[in-house]
């Protein structure tokens, strides 16, 4: 396994030196790969230490039998197994009584429906009456056919035994539960809520996008005089873009960005790739302009991104220039980058304005780059940018990394600058919201404590939301709850909320219930069941309408005549709040709109989705209340969204636990993340533990050495540390949401003045990015767009005499008479956002390892995203390089197994057999690319009761002591040649798509047959950017990359070579 | 790299005891082990014939009465399932046919309450093999070919082996039947030893 003799850069023939990949700072120093013992660590690829092992057998596998027992009783059944009739065991098949016309057993069904949180379009996949896979509804304008790695995780909610699975009433006082009937519980809520008095009811909820449920909630609430309202609560809403909005141009709406027009992108604490709620659009759109042909090189062109963002986010990772700060400075850049626009410059029409000058007048760029410690020229760099693509650019700020208690004044800055650059009615569309909304921020939530507490509230429902958790408790609720007659919440699990309530109502999940979905104009999405109830649940709504109906309660409209109807389900209310509003945009018979619409999963008015935006004018007083700028110092830290927990809403998600951050590849827990420069003035190593202050408050939690981060900068995830989630999410990381601060009527996530200590305690965080490494080899390409104008192929530093087209060989080559398989990824689409992982996990039957066997490198995942940095430590360029079997034509792991386990077809795909895989192991060994993954364990016995019905039934769930590993999605080759054959047909470019091609935002990963020169695999592969993984070793992969190209100055050499170091 | 449990000690001379009993004791399992297969040669389970819960004769149905096998395996040329069919499709027929007969007075009694028949398995393949019906019957292999003289059975049971080798000598071209030959090598004069069905692991294995 050592690999350290010899240093590729050294065989360039150009004058070009490769960037260093590096994937922790400590490699910067340049003895550190020469140092056999880190060689020797670092080579690792079965971190077992015999001890530490056996231990886990003994613990995990053998539930609680010692190992020598375990063994004996093996050997008993084994001899028993010799002797015993060799019938099999009686196995039943239960046919349908009646069989439904559209099931056909071993056929997916496909139904389009939405999510109800983003309203993005989904396909799901039923086989015999069970989703088993959402994907992406590829006619929806809005994901088009993409989902994100959570979107793609909610079909394992759906199956979670700990789901609530029937009423259940608690003693508040006791906390004690216990299960009730649905009839007991509502005649309870019935009675109270005729008793409840005019004006004292409220109902607390998530965000809602429905226009259905709106009315429906609406409704119920007019039933209980004026007062009653209904209160929305999102610790993730942008209601701080919305209140920008509001302020410069009168009305509160979110806008819809255009970044697929947007060559020139300005992100001021923005993760619009990571964790916006609408990322896949926006990662699809962005992208968009990323693309390159090889072919037209000469005139290629590629906007260009600049971040300035307080830690690592997947979009600071993907832009040219990124600039750390620290966390609360994002007012300061905006208003400087405003300064040296309008003010230095003297560009735009904002120039001679009096009320903009006041305002920016003190924010100096010098000034504020020298307090923050960033070059100024770089604003003027960002600034040059936009003004040259104005109306084509976009400046973009939001998100809770940047929420200080300043986010209001950096939403209005940002205004500005899109309306100083003429992108505002261009690439900001404020038209398109659908209509104006409360913007579920916190202002609603103090009122309704107030209320609470001065006893004006009778009967609280809440849905959807987990205020006791995400709320600081400071805010008081968990206090003023107790004032509240009857509090009911409506959820699927059983959460810190639950604890305060009195009654427990199991909610649908979203693939058992109706719905719909706006967030365009002109674009409403249909949400429908894809299967019946699994438990005693029932839904939001029908709750709201059983109660209606049952106690005459007098709510207005629609919810009146639908609830003493016959047909008094939350399904014939949608399909009448349909007929009523969306039907007369449509026209035509009602019935065939309502089928249509349901197949469509979508209704999309034509001429007004996607109409062109017209340009609001700019208020300059929204910046009367900017401050004069202050030198400040002290370290600052930022609360964020992790890409896989959000607001710990899912925390009893496995998948999403133990998916690795795109940024620090960490699983199954929360951290600090520190930057180097801080980290070597504390002390701090990998692994330590520190406590963190804010205030009275403080925690203490894992360090996570983060490259990147400005010297002052702390930042830590939320929704981790819940207390009541379930068995996978409880205690899983330390919650920070006690750390944020109530500002007035907001609450400020960054900015937070903190202490951070150390505490001599020490913590191993289950990260991935030292797993599976490659040792320094030169494994992945990246070029400036200059670069790539003189030379496309500048990236491919591998010495020519070591193409694979040339190099002789000893093994006989494979004929490809039929079809070849092979994958292209583009490195400069993938935004390393991981949707693929998920998606694979998903179509792949991937099992969850758990927290200790992801520390000694045991995950699952059989594509990885590998992230690298080049450049300093202190600000890093990365670069994201998706991993997976590069199904390599002289496959290393075939020629070492003993049993032919793993061999090579005739389609060019390397084969895992899992029938004849005795687990030697040998073949990861092998394998240079460390790709192929040993079960351990029986890892499919975590998935308990209902979780089993997660399984693709297409794909086979692997059992202990054999290797697996990208199969190229095998079964959906098989289906496509399938289904061509059936037909007399051959398969044709597009039939397959793998599950992580399928679900890519940014199209980066393309399948097909390299056989035929005019698929799109074939193309890309004989694009000049396209390399092969370590081509050197001649395995000739099936899988090319196509190189990473940043639009930035300077040559990659220079720009390592010089520029940050020193 | 090292494997679980790899510390070793030096051997006294009671653990090699030990270590020779365990010995004996695996070898004495391996052999009468496969002594019991031997014993066996129904280990895979061909003829088997278990009793199903309504004696349906399909040498009454498809041999006497000549119904066509598709007409209740209806999703085999669509899937990969041949599928048993649905109480409804008996229904189809027997709501008006033998209905003194005690059998479909139990039919037709499970369908008025919508309970499902449920039958015993008997052709049955390991979760790791993937068998496609549809592929098959469209490349003109015909039911007996696997399912053995299904037309004479009052019981049915299993006619072939369904083991690996079994495919595979149908895959490879030995014993494949003529028809099938023909369709997909016009010109091949000697079939044995050439593929006439893919012998790609990743065919059936996945």
């Amino acid at each position: 396994m050592s690999f350290n003799e010899t240093k590729m850069e050294n065989q360039t023939p150009q004058s070009f030196s490769a960037p260093r990949h590096w994937i922790a700072p400590e490699e910067l120093n340049s003895s550190y790969w020469a140092d056999s013992k880190n060689v020797e660590k670092r080579g690792q690829e079965f971190h077992d230490k015999p001890v530490e092992a056996i231990a886990l057998i003994d613990k995990l596998d053998t539930k609680g039998l010692a190992r020598r027992e375990f063994l004996t009783i093996m050997g008993a059944s084994m001899a028993m197994a010799g002797f015993a009739c060799a019938r099999r065991p009686v196995h039943k098949i239960i046919p349908y009584v009646v069989k439904p016309d559209e099931v056909t057993p071993g056929i997916a069904n496909y139904y389009a429906s939405s999510d109800p949180e983003t309203g993005a379009g989904l396909l799901v996949k039923v086989r015999e009456g069970r989703p088993v896979k959402l994907e992406g509804n590829p006619d929806h304008p809005v994901n088009r056919g993409k989902l994100s790695a959570r979107q793609q995780s909610a079909i394992l909610d759906l199956y979670d035994p700990e789901r609530l699975q029937d009423p259940q009433t608690v003693d508040r006082a006791t906390g004690k539960k216990s299960v009730a009937t649905w009839a007991d519980v509502d005649a309870r809520v019935v009675a109270q809520l005729k008793a409840a008095g005019n004006g004292k009811v409220r109902v607390l909820s998530g965000a809602s996008v429905s226009d259905s449920s709106r009315r429906l909630v609406g409704e119920f609430l007019s039933a209980f005089g004026a007062g009653s309202r209904w209160v929305e609560f999102e610790p993730l809403a942008q209601d701080e873009i919305v209140q920008g909005q509001e302020e410069s141009y009168g009305a509160a709406v979110l806008p819809v960005y255009r970044f697929d027009s947007a060559e020139a992108v300005v992100s001021i604490g923005a993760d619009f790739l990571g964790t916006w709620p609408n990322s896949v659009q926006y990662a699809s759109d962005w992208a968009k302009l990323r693309k390159l042909d090889s072919k037209k090189s000469k005139t290629a062109e590629m906007s260009k991104t600049f971040a300035f963002e307080s830690l690592m986010t997947v979009t600071g990772a993907n832009s040219d220039y990124r600039t750390p700060i620290r966390p609360g400075d994002e007012l300061k850049v905006a208003l400087a980058l405003a300064n040296q626009l309008i003010l230095q410059q003297g560009r735009s029409r904002f120039a001679g304005d009096g009320a903009v000058r006041a305002a920016l007048e003190s924010y100096k760029p010098e000034a504020v780059a020298k307090e923050i410690g960033f070059d100024a020229a770089v604003l003027a760099q960002a600034a040059d940018a936009l003004w040259a693509a104005r109306g084509k650019g976009l400046v973009v700020a939001g998100g809770l990394e940047s929420k200080s208690k300043s986010a209001v004044a950096l939403q209005n800055v940002v205004n500005l600058l899109n309306s100083a650059l003429e992108n505002e009615g261009q690439t900001v569309d404020g038209n398109a919201a659908p209509v104006a909304r409360p913007s579920a921020g916190f202002a609603g939530v103090k009122q309704l404590i107030a209320e609470m507490n001065a006893g004006s509230v009778a009967v609280l429902v809440l849905h959807r939301t987990n205020p006791a958790f995400s709320l600081p408790a400071s805010a008081g609720f968990a206090e003023a709850v107790k004032k509240v007659g009857l509090v009911i919440q409506v959820s699927e699990q059983w959460n810190e909320t639950s604890l305060l309530s009195d009654v427990v109502l199991p909610d649908h999940h979203a693939l058992e219930n109706w719905g719909d979905a706006r967030i365009r104009k002109g674009v409403t999405s249909l949400q429908q069941p894809t299967l019946a109830p699994i438990y005693a649940t029932r839904s939001f709504q029908d709750s709201l309408l059983t109660w209606i109906g049952q106690g005459k309660l007098g709510a207005s409209g629609l919810a009146a005549r639908v609830a003493n109807a016959a047909e008094n389900t939350w399904h014939d209310y949608v399909v009448a709040n349909w007929k009523e509003t969306v039907f007369p945009l449509a026209g035509g018979s009602f019935q065939a709109f309502w089928e249509t619409s349901l197949r469509d999963g979508v209704f999309v008015q034509k001429g007004v989705a996607g109409a062109h935006a017209s340009a609001r004018s700019f208020r300059s007083s929204a910046l009367a209340k900017t401050p004069k700028y202050k030198a400040e110092s002290g370290v600052k830290l930022a609360l964020y969204a992790s890409m896989a927990q959000a607001d710990g809403r899912t925390s009893n998600n496995a998948w999403l636990q133990e998916f690795p951050d795109p940024i620090s590849t960490v699983t199954w827990d929360n951290f600090v993340a520190v930057g180097p420069a801080l980290a070597k003035k504390l002390g701090f190593s990998a692994n330590d533990v520190a406590k963190v202050q804010v205030g009275s408050a403080s925690m203490e939690i894992p360090v996570q050495i983060q490259p990147g981060m400005h010297g002052e900068a702390l930042a830590i995830a939320v929704g981790y540390g819940r207390k009541v989630a379930g068995k996978v999410g409880t205690g899983v990381g330390v919650d920070v949401f006690p750390l944020v601060q109530i500002e007035g009527d907001s609450l400020a996530y960054s900015g937070l003045s903190a202490q951070i200590s150390k505490t001599g305690k020490f913590y191993k965080l289950a990260e991935t990015q030292w797993h599976h490494v490659t040792e320094n080899r030169p494994i992945i390409n990246d070029i400036t767009l200059a670069e790539f104008k003189k030379n496309p192929a500048a990236a491919n530093h591998t010495d020519p005499h070591l193409r694979m087209e040339d190099v002789p060989t000893m093994w006989s080559k494979h004929e490809y008479k039929g079809y070849r398989w092979g994958m292209a990824i583009d490195l400069n689409s993938c935004t390393g956002c991981g949707a693929c992982v998920i998606g694979c996990q998903a179509e792949n039957n991937i099992p969850v390892v758990g927290r200790n066997n992801v520390r000694i490198s045991r995950e699952m995942h059989w594509i990885r995203i590998d992230r690298y940095y080049s450049g300093s430590a202190e600000s890093p360029d990365v670069v994201f390089q998706p991993m997976l079997c590069q199904h390599c034509e002289n496959a290393p792991c075939e020629t070492v197994c003993p049993v032919l386990a793993t061999v090579h077809d005739d389609e060019g795909t390397n084969n895992q057999v899992y029938n004849r895989c005795v687990g030697t192991r040998y073949c990861s060994n092998n394998c240079p690319y460390k790709v192929r993954r040993f079960n351990f364990f029986d890892h499919w016995k975590s998935y308990e009761g209902s979780m089993n019905l997660v399984w693709n039934p297409d794909v086979t769930v692997r059992s202990r002591g054999i290797m697996e590993k990208c199969s190229f999605c095998i079964q959906r080759v098989q289906k496509a040649r399938f289904d061509r054959k059936n037909k007399g047909e051959k398969i044709v470019d597009g039939d397959i798509q793998t599950a992580c091609q399928q679900t890519c935002p940014t199209d980066a990963i393309v399948f097909g047959n390299i056989n035929d020169p005019e698929s799109r695999v074939s193309k890309l592969h004989a694009d000049a950017r396209a390399f092969r993984s370590l081509e050197i070793l001649n395995t000739r992969p099936a899988i090319s990359y196509l190189s990473k190209v940043r639009n930035k100055n300077g040559g990659a050499a220079q720009h390592h070579g010089g520029e940050h170091h020193g | 790299m090292s494997s679980p449990g790899g510390s070793t000690q030096s051997p006294s001379k009671n653990s090699f005891k030990k270590q020779l009993a365990v010995l004996v004791a695996v070898a004495a399992v391996v052999i009468l082990g496969i002594a019991g297969v031997n014993a066996f040669p129904t280990v895979s389970n061909q003829g088997y014939a278990p009793e199903q819960p309504i004696p349906f004769s399909h040498k009454l149905h498809a041999g006497q009465y000549k119904i066509d096998c598709l007409y209740c395996h209806g999703t085999a040329e669509k899937s990969a399932h041949a599928g048993v069919p649905s109480t409804n499709v008996c229904m189809n027929c027997h709501k008006v046919v033998k209905t003194d007969s005690p059998w479909i007075q139990q039919l037709t009694q499970a369908y008025n309450e919508g309970r499902p028949i449920e039958w015993v398995r008997i052709h049955e393949l390991p979760d790791h093999a993937h068998f496609v019906h549809s592929r098959h019957i469209k490349a003109g292999v015909s039911c007996q070919t696997c399912h053995g003289p299904i037309e004479t059975m009052d019981r049915v049971y299993q006619a072939s082996a369904l083991n690996m080798g079994w495919c595979m000598n149908c895959h490879r071209g030995d014993t494949t039947p003529p028809n099938v030959l023909r369709a997909y090598h016009p010109d091949l004069k000697d079939p044995k030893g050439h593929a006439v069905a893919s012998v790609n692991c990743t065919t059936c294995h996945y």
